[in-house]
């Protein structure tokens, strides 16, 4: 009885511990019918809770580099869909479309990214999707 | 014992390995979870609530060259004021030196409020977040300060808020923003058919009860 006791509270107590990533933002921010296509080099990769985040440096129309924030879901969601950690690091020269801010400022909802063998993650033509129609689908390597 | 070594592998294996440069900061008593760039600074000071009177207030703010990172809490328990005087007075403080680009719909979990984009008069750019929630103003703030190109910063520090209670600010029944004047009445938000406004276009894009993407 004991143990059956202490299997529940841990089973219990590790469904909790992933409480935090499971947290959902509206993304009514982002506009789901505008895409905009980023080249540039990963600066970090953030695996972190409630959304994991690539920061890239991009060049902008002067050629000066601009730092951008792209959104993805959470760890446990995106590892599902084969993402790690490991799966960006920075000095990666990658490809990436998103759903722009609305506000014109330097940041969007991952849809889709290139990696530098050519390997494509995610979806660039879910096109027009809304929040909470699909996802940030298609496996890493 | 073996058991016990086995449950702590597992809550190890599920924790998300840390940023790099960000730290996730959490308040208990507030019941709120934040990434900050850097360890913030924490005050106790007071916030001038809609009806004119001041309430206590914690600020926990992390200052750089590039950016204003600020999380404030303002106590309004005893304020008894409605949601939407008390967010609509805070859209107002924030916005008198400024344009308020973008105000819509925002939900963290299931507490809703309003998220917002601010130009301000000497070029710097906020992203703003902002929920009234058991008595509480929450308001995040991501601020990019003028000549520098920290708005990628400021969106990922505005996009960081969890709420650690599992709670809601809305009814059973209810969901979404609520209408000007209105005291928690049981009904969903309408998607109008014929939307007139960027907040009722949103509001159909992206009904605050529906799951996000992720």
């Amino acid at each position: 009885m004991r143990r059956q006791w202490v299997a529940w509270a841990a089973g219990t107590a590790v469904m909790a511990s992933g409480g935090a990533a499971l947290a959902h933002h509206s993304f009514a921010m982002f506009d789901a019918d505008q895409r905009t296509t980023l080249a540039g080099t990963v600066k970090e990769f953030q695996w972190t809770n409630p959304h994991a985040w690539i920061f890239v440096m991009v060049p902008n129309h002067d050629g000066q580099l601009e730092q951008w924030a792209v959104e993805m879901g959470g760890p446990g969601q995106i590892a599902r869909q084969g993402w790690t950690a490991k799966t960006l690091t920075p000095g990666m020269d990658v490809k990436l479309t998103i759903h722009p801010l609305r506000d014109g400022t330097n940041g969007g909802q991952f849809m889709a990214l290139t990696l530098p063998d050519g390997t494509q993650l995610g979806n660039p033509d879910r096109g027009g999707a809304r929040p909470g129609q699909g996802g940030a689908d298609g496996a890493a390597p | 014992m073996r058991l016990i070594a086995f449950v702590l592998a597992l809550c190890s294996a599920s924790a998300p390995a840390s940023a790099q440069s960000w730290k996730e900061y959490s308040d208990p008593d507030y019941a709120f979870t934040v990434s900050f760039p850097a360890q913030p600074k924490i005050k106790t000071t007071t916030y001038p609530a809609a009806d004119g009177h001041a309430v206590p207030a914690r600020v926990y703010s992390v200052a750089q060259d590039s950016g204003v990172f600020k999380m404030t809490v303002a106590d309004l328990t005893t304020a008894g004021l409605e949601e939407n005087a008390v967010l609509d007075q805070a859209v107002a403080a924030l916005s008198k030196d400024g344009e308020v680009k973008v105000n819509i719909p925002a939900r963290v979990s299931r507490v809703f409020g309003r998220q917002l984009s601010i130009l301000g008069a000497d070029g710097s750019r906020s992203s703003v977040a902002m929920f009234y929630h058991e008595g509480r103003l929450y308001q995040i703030e991501g601020k990019s300060l003028p000549g520098s190109n920290a708005t990628a910063d400021a969106i990922r520090f505005q996009q960081s808020l969890i709420f650690t209670d599992n709670a809601s600010n809305r009814g059973a029944g209810e969901r979404g923003p609520r209408r000007s004047g209105e005291r928690g009445q049981r009904g969903a938000a309408r998607c109008d058919t014929a939307p007139t406004s960027e907040a009722a276009k949103f509001d159909c894009r992206n009904p605050a009860g529906a799951p996000a993407p992720y």
